[in-house]
């Protein structure tokens, strides 16, 4: 593992892109027209990279007592590439005007609905009114995602453009894995339809940031 | 549907049923005060405020909840017992508003309306959680502030994110100064609606919903708020943002520093930047980009959020934290900041006024009917240098209005106008009736702040802006609206978005054409002997025109609902634009979000239907059945805008320069007559002609006019 990990250090970033392009030639016609990867092409990948001695990731170390028995995919920090956009929030120069979740419900939802909007605005962190705090609250995009290691239906996948953990809607079967093991409690139900979302990036042109009037949203993009 | 969601929920109090009806019966009055008005045409026009069957409404409009800019506000429509019209033989109806989220929340719950009649048998709130609406018992939170009350709901449903409309201690005790109060300083303010509310035993209602507002158009919608947000102004006491430039006219503070946004309170004055060290950001409500008032942390006061009037002890001469206390008890307590402003003038006029050798107050005391406690706190809440204008004047003054305590508490808490009819009654059975005189002296108070706070403006409440000041339009506007006529369009053509009157002036051409433009408006920051301008028949018609326009953009923004501060966006910041903004948004937006083909035209007859129902419920209400002649008996204004100033009736603190010059009674009735024409009303008695309701498609309503009270004029 250790060894692995220097390699990993010493590879250049712009290596993240080869599992991608090994999709080619997969048989999974439908992830390869959404643009996307599924976890278990990936593996394959991955599995073929560990075999060649070129670990093509540059994760972080896992956790110290990680333990991928503890999650449905078995998982480890290596066969994960790492995130490469994300975005972050300034909670001084958010106004609460909940634009991001407006704009988010309204772009992938198809109407103006906070509820399933993957952005939050947690105008009342501190639990109580009086403490003032009013910030949106975003999808880390953890690259060690617990979401994407705690589906076992391989419906958490990568993007292919931004590295964004994303869930595939076609795959979701409602199980509610994914949210339980959220610690930002940033997967969102979609009662109605018996499924789970979460911030995809916008496929690389997040709209909450586009129309955060505030300039209070950050995307960050290190691809 | 697009934006509205097609329901509207009924809770009876008295015997706890939820019912659900459709919102198309009252659609083609849009919504908010336009559904408002509508039921208590149809149900209740007559009924006293405090009577179970009063209607008491609060409702949304299509936009609210949906991304149109600054849409997020909620009205409040009832029969007012904070409205002062003894020549009515009933109370008349009214309206108030607050912004925060709680609006959008009812429309994410499935409602665009909230009737609530009846009377509950005790304490309870309503909560309103999706399609699940129970009536809860409200022991819990009785008497609690509206911040601990609200605190203590969310922690009871185990839900951070439910919105909650509330009332404090002062609306439990049927203060009639009394508003609504919805987080941590969102108010609807005037008309004493929280009154209302205790009347019913209805301590708050609390919503929640994960439902969602279908957008006919979304990708235009979404594009235009864009385009909007380019030239938007942000009018006084706003952050500027960083996207959509700054109209207080070319100061501009970067956004970016969390320092620097509290300068904005240097603006003016009135914002109290004594208090920039204690700011901690600022807050929008739902959809708006403006962020137009401030979360501050005051050590030893907790957290609050304080915008405009909420500054009031400091627009009346406060330079100290206590500026900020008195913003937290008016929200807390639940008192309606606007009333302070003659309310602590009141005190200090009983204070100031001797009759025999002694204060009015003094008299008072001496008769045991205010304790010597109250009186002593009073006094340290006197103006300097014989009081402190500091915390412990305000902390005495506030709980008596709240809880109503002893004499002056129970005559305060009756607001300022039938105060004066309380104290001077008082004195009167005292035998002293040269004190009962003096306290009625006070009818005459001016305003401060050059106008901006007009003083008494009729209907029992503290005015928004000076007729003197302002012109015709304004006068006319006061006198024909039940209420504080607080609308703030004019203002932010020619006061709060800082531009000089050179500036306004081809703004407002490109609105209304030139003739209007320069016969209607007048600076007012010109000299203050300096009477308004008048130009024949052409003020009278440009001034008509104008209060034309402010009317039917009220009930325009009143209705879709949309921000009375923003709307219409007269102005720009841009300085390449010559400062001019875009008065077509709001029908625009509308049609984006409804998918109904809208003209300004066709929204204005909307507006229109929703300003003839309100004149046909103050008829009703007037006359009580009755035939009445409004534009005799309702539209007038105080005696003391017509007549030239003697000497200042308040005390010389703050320091305040004197009216402009009176309004001309001829000029005020030559406006009056052509603003009923443009309104299709009746000159000689100012009603609503019927064919008029005719063409505005509401031939059902003057009929049901004419089977309860009388014939309409033809």
């Amino acid at each position: 593992m250790r060894k692995n990990l220097f390699k990993r250090l010493a590879k250049s970033p712009t290596d993240h892109e080869e599992p991608e392009k090994q999709t080619e030639g997969s048989d999974d016609k439908n992830s390869q027209q959404n643009g996307l990867i599924s976890r278990r092409k990936m593996l394959k990948v991955l599995g073929l990279q560990v075999v060649a001695g070129t670990v093509a990731v540059n994760a972080i170390a896992a956790p110290r007592n990680f333990n991928p028995k503890h999650y449905n995919r078995g998982i480890t920090p290596d066969q994960l590439p790492n995130t490469k956009a994300w975005l972050t929030t300034n909670p001084t120069q958010c106004v609460g005007c909940r634009t991001c979740e407006i704009v988010c419900s309204l772009g992938h939802d198809g109407q103006c609905q906070p509820a399933l909007s993957r952005i939050h605005t947690d105008y009342d962190p501190t639990k109580t009114l009086a403490k003032l705090a009013v910030m949106a609250d975003v999808c880390r995009q953890c690259n060690m995602a617990d979401c994407y290691l705690a589906c076992a239906y391989d419906a958490l996948i990568l993007d292919k453009k931004t590295g964004a953990r994303i869930i595939d809607p076609t795959k979701c079967t409602g199980c509610g894995e994914c949210m339980a093991a959220c610690p930002w409690d940033m997967i969102v139900e979609n009662k109605a339809k018996s499924t789970f979302s979460k911030c995809d990036l916008c496929g690389g042109d997040p709209q909450c940031v586009k129309y955060c009037p505030a300039d209070a949203l950050t995307f960050v993009d290190l691809r | 549907m697009n934006g509205w969601t097609g329901t509207i929920l009924r809770v009876d109090l008295s015997n706890g049923k939820v019912t659900k009806e459709q919102t198309a019966k009252y659609i083609d009055y849009t919504g908010g005060i336009g559904i408002g008005y509508k039921v208590i045409f149809d149900e209740a026009p007559l009924a006293e405020p405090f009577s179970p069957e009063s209607r008491l409404v609060f409702a949304v409009g299509p936009l609210t909840g949906t991304l149109a800019p600054s849409t997020g506000r909620s009205e409040v429509i009832g029969i007012s017992p904070h409205v002062y019209a003894p020549q009515s033989k009933h109370p008349l109806i009214s309206r108030s508003g607050f912004g925060g989220y709680w609006g959008a929340e009812l429309k994410f719950a499935g409602y665009d309306a909230l009737i609530i009649q009846g009377k509950a048998p005790r304490p309870v709130f309503i909560n309103i959680a999706d399609d699940k609406v129970t009536v809860e018992d409200a022991d819990f939170i009785w008497g609690k502030d509206t911040f601990a009350a609200q605190d203590a709901i969310k922690q009871k449903l185990g839900d951070e994110k439910v919105q909650i409309a509330i009332i404090g201690p002062s609306g439990e005790k049927l203060v009639r100064i009394s508003p609504v109060i919805h987080r941590i300083g969102n108010a609807a303010g005037q008309g004493g609606f929280g009154a209302v509310m205790g009347s019913k035993n209805l301590k708050a209602v609390a919503v929640r919903g994960t439902g969602g507002v279908k957008v006919a158009d979304k990708d235009g919608l979404v594009k235009y708020v864009k385009s909007v947000r380019e030239f938007q102004p942000g009018p006084l006491g706003s952050t500027p943002l960083s996207h959509g430039p700054l109209s207080w006219t070319e100061k501009y503070i970067d956004p970016k520093d969390i320092n620097k946004q509290a300068l904005r309170f240097d603006q003016t004055k009135s914002c109290a930047p004594w208090l920039s060290e204690y700011h901690v950001k600022a807050q929008s409500c739902y959809a708006c980009p403006q962020g137009c008032y401030a979360y501050m942390n005051v050590p030893g006061m907790g957290g609050g959020a304080v915008s405009c009037t909420q500054w009031f002890y400091s627009w009346i001469g406060n330079r100290d934290k206590a500026t900020f206390l008195a913003n937290q008890l008016a929200n807390q307590l639940g008192v309606d900041t606007f009333e302070m402003f003659p309310m602590i003038q009141f005190v200090w006029f009983l204070q100031d006024e001797q009759v025999n050798g002694k204060s009015l107050l003094a008299h008072l005391q001496d008769k045991k009917l205010v304790t010597a406690e109250h009186a002593a706190g009073l006094e340290k809440g006197h103006y300097p240098p014989k009081g402190e204008l500091g915390a412990d004047g305000l902390v005495t003054l506030m709980n008596m209005i709240a809880y109503r305590q002893g004499f002056l508490g129970e005559a305060l808490g009756e607001g300022f106008r039938r105060a004066m009819d309380i104290v001077a009654a008082k004195f009167e059975s005292l035998g002293l009736p040269a004190g009962a005189k003096a306290v009625m002296r006070f009818e005459n108070m001016e305003g401060i702040m050059g106008g901006v706070v007009g003083g008494n403006g009729g209907w029992g409440m503290s005015a928004h802006y000076d007729p003197r000041t302002f012109g015709y339009y304004w006068a006319v506007n006061f006198a024909v609206e039940n209420r504080d006529p607080n609308r703030h369009g004019m203002t932010n053509l020619l006061e709060w978005t800082g531009l000089t009157f050179e500036q306004a002036m081809p703004v407002a051409k490109t609105i209304w054409g030139d003739e209007v433009a320069v016969n209607g408006l007048n600076d007012i920051k010109r000299n203050r002997d300096v009477p308004l301008a008048w130009n024949g028949d052409k003020s009278a018609k440009a001034n008509a025109t104008i209060t034309r326009f402010i009317h039917l953009r009220g009930c325009i923004k009143d209705s879709i609902s949309a921000c009375d501060w923003v709307f219409p966006i007269m102005t720009s910041g841009r300085k390449d634009r010559a400062y001019t903004g875009d008065v077509s948004v709001e029908y625009k937006l509308f049609e984006l979000v409804t998918g109904e083909k809208m003209t300004q035209e066709k929204l204005n007859d909307r507006a229109a239907r929703i300003w003839n129902m309100h004149r046909l419920v103050t008829a009703l209400e007037w006359g009580g059945g009755k035939p009445v002649n409004l534009r005799q008996e309702h539209d007038q204004l105080p005696e003391h805008f017509f007549a030239p100033v003697a000497g200042r009736v308040l005390p010389v603190y703050p320091e305040a320069e004197p009216p402009h010059p009176p309004l001309d009674r001829k000029h005020f009735e030559a406006t009056k007559a052509h603003y009923y024409t443009y309104m299709g009303w009746d000159a000689e008695t100012g009603l609503p002609r019927r064919a008029t309701l005719e063409k505005l498609g509401m031939k059902d309503v003057a009929e049901a006019f004419e089977a309860k009270a009388f014939p309409l004029p033809a």
